[in-house]
């Protein structure tokens, strides 16, 4: 029964990528308002 | 008994506006009856087919029935300020609730009847087990009303009023479907006590709804 | 403070996965690997539950006017938008689990139904979070909808012992109270809940700062706006 192993697979590798994005997703827009509300104070 | 009292004055202005308007006879009925057709043309008008899922099929009608009937219920409201003059007018907000339910319930029902000849000649269903049939749709009914009001009410004013309130009202009336979909297949199947369950799962949803209605409704009309 | 628990965090997680992936033996009975999907799903799943009894229960205190804060708000915001997240995970590794386990990839039961349900709900609490116009609006109203929503987990949790489903029955909380597995595959699946829960309470952390900055940037929005409005019409000078 190794082709169990493609289930296990793909399970982990959806749950790792989707973890992954969100987090670098949250992240990123996190930095964007951090830079542009620093902007405004500063411009 | 004022809070009963106010309630009727509120279902009486809904149904009043109605009668002079006639949207609800003149529109929701006919796409109820648009809706029973498509699914016949979704089914291949196989008949067995048909004949099997009747219930479930009369059930999703009127849900998407529904939803025009709320979207309508508080889209009078908008018109010329009456939001406003609903919260000035020193009503309870827990009679308002019930008011315009009552009212979208009243039109639920005569919706029903008309719907389920629709189904009932197109379908070819034989009609069983009546007073399951009035029981289940009674408390199906009134669920439906409850939770439409409720989330109408909670999306009104707002932007995407229109596209949101399907999208919060059809995941929560879920066991409103799954209660009178099977008190019908039982009734219509000739096995009326199997529906016992499902009518106490409608009957106690129906109360939730109700409670959670003139609970909240108050304080969500004083928004926006 | 905060990188601590990241870094934690990261550490728990990767223990987990190696043991797994390679510690545990699979299921003895079949050969079945898919087993070790049950050390996503099951985590994933409670995760969820633990999510929106957050959000309700921020919710809850938010609605209450001797203890409402904006910050409780925004915490039922994050917690609801990660428990999506969860849930859905759930829902497709479950799936993954099934096809393998019962040759299927769906089922009608309750534990699924109501799972992909209580999926719906919130994503409705979603939308209906970004549709509100102002803070207060926004809180009374989603307040609401996350308390109805909320009945949807306990309903969900006990579906499999309400009704005969193809879901079985809980590993650990079940009616005849026994731990129906041992050894490592146990101490595995303790380990991954303690994981994913961290993992949890981390990116409701940083979604929470998030929503912090975005009420922020529509406060100092709305304020400009009202600045510009005011700039722009004539002021009257009072006769002295």
């Amino acid at each position: 029964m190794s082709t169990n192993w493609n289930y296990v697979i793909v399970g982990y590798t959806v749950v790792a990528v989707t973890m992954v994005s969100y987090f670098v997703w949250i992240k990123g827009r996190t930095r964007k308002l951090r830079r542009s509300l620093r902007d405004e104070d500063n411009g | 008994m004022t809070f009963l009292r106010d309630a009727l004055l509120v279902a009486g202005k809904d149904l009043r506006i109605e009668r002079r308007s006639r949207v609800a006879l003149q529109q929701i009925v006919p796409f109820g009856a648009i809706v029973v057709m498509l699914f016949a043309f979704a089914l291949d008008s196989d008949r067995t087919l048909l004949h099997e899922a009747a219930p479930g099929l009369f059930w999703a009608a009127i849900l998407l029935a529904v939803l025009l009937a709320v979207g309508r219920s508080f889209s009078i409201e908008e018109a010329n300020r009456a939001r406003d003059g609903l919260r000035l007018s020193g009503l309870d907000g827990g009679s308002i609730f019930l008011g315009k339910a009552a009212a979208i319930a009243v039109q639920l029902f005569l919706l029903e009847i008309i719907v389920g000849i629709a189904v009932v000649v197109l379908y070819d269903v034989s009609v069983r087990g009546v007073l399951v049939l009035l029981c289940s749709g009674v408390a199906a009914t009134v669920g439906l009303a409850a939770t439409a009001t409720v989330y109408g009410v909670l999306a009104g004013g707002l932007r995407a009023r229109e596209t949101l309130v399907p999208l919060l009202v059809l995941p929560a009336v879920t066991p409103v479907m799954l209660g009178a979909t099977r008190s019908f297949e039982a009734a219509l199947n000739g096995a009326p006590s199997d529906a016992w369950p499902w009518i106490q799962l409608l009957v106690a949803f129906a109360i939730l709804a109700v409670t959670a209605g003139t609970v909240a409704f108050g304080p969500l009309l004083e928004e926006g | 403070m905060k990188r601590l628990f990241a870094a934690a965090t990261l550490v728990t997680l990767g223990v987990t996965a190696v043991f797994a992936l390679w510690v545990t033996p699979e299921r003895e009975n079949q050969g079945f690997q898919a087993v070790r999907l049950l050390y996503l799903h099951v985590p994933t799943a409670w995760v969820a539950y633990l999510a929106f009894g957050v959000t309700a229960l921020t919710s809850l205190l938010w609605l209450i006017p001797r203890t409402r804060d904006a910050a409780w708000d925004l915490i039922a915001g994050a917690s609801a938008e990660v428990g999506v997240v969860f849930t859905g995970l759930t829902l497709v590794v479950g799936s993954l689990w099934g096809k393998p386990t019962w040759g299927t990839w769906w089922e009608w039961d309750a534990r699924l139904t109501t799972t992909a349900i209580l999926f719906f709900l919130y994503l409705g609490y979603l939308a209906l979070r970004r549709t509100a116009a102002t803070a207060d609006e926004r809180g009374k109203r989603c307040a609401i909808a996350a308390l109805i929503a909320f009945v949807d987990v306990p309903i969900s949790y006990l579906s499999v012992t309400w009704w005969q489903t193809l879901h079985q029955q809980g590993t650990v909380f079940n009616p005849q109270n026994k731990v129906l597995i041992d050894g490592s595959m146990a101490f595995t699946l303790v380990l991954a809940v303690v994981a994913f829960t961290m993992l949890y309470a981390y990116l409701v952390m940083e979604r929470f700062e998030l929503a912090r900055l975005e009420e922020g940037r529509e406060a100092r929005e709305l304020a400009q706006a009202i600045a510009e409005r005011i700039a722009a019409e004539p002021v009257e000078v009072a006769p002295a």
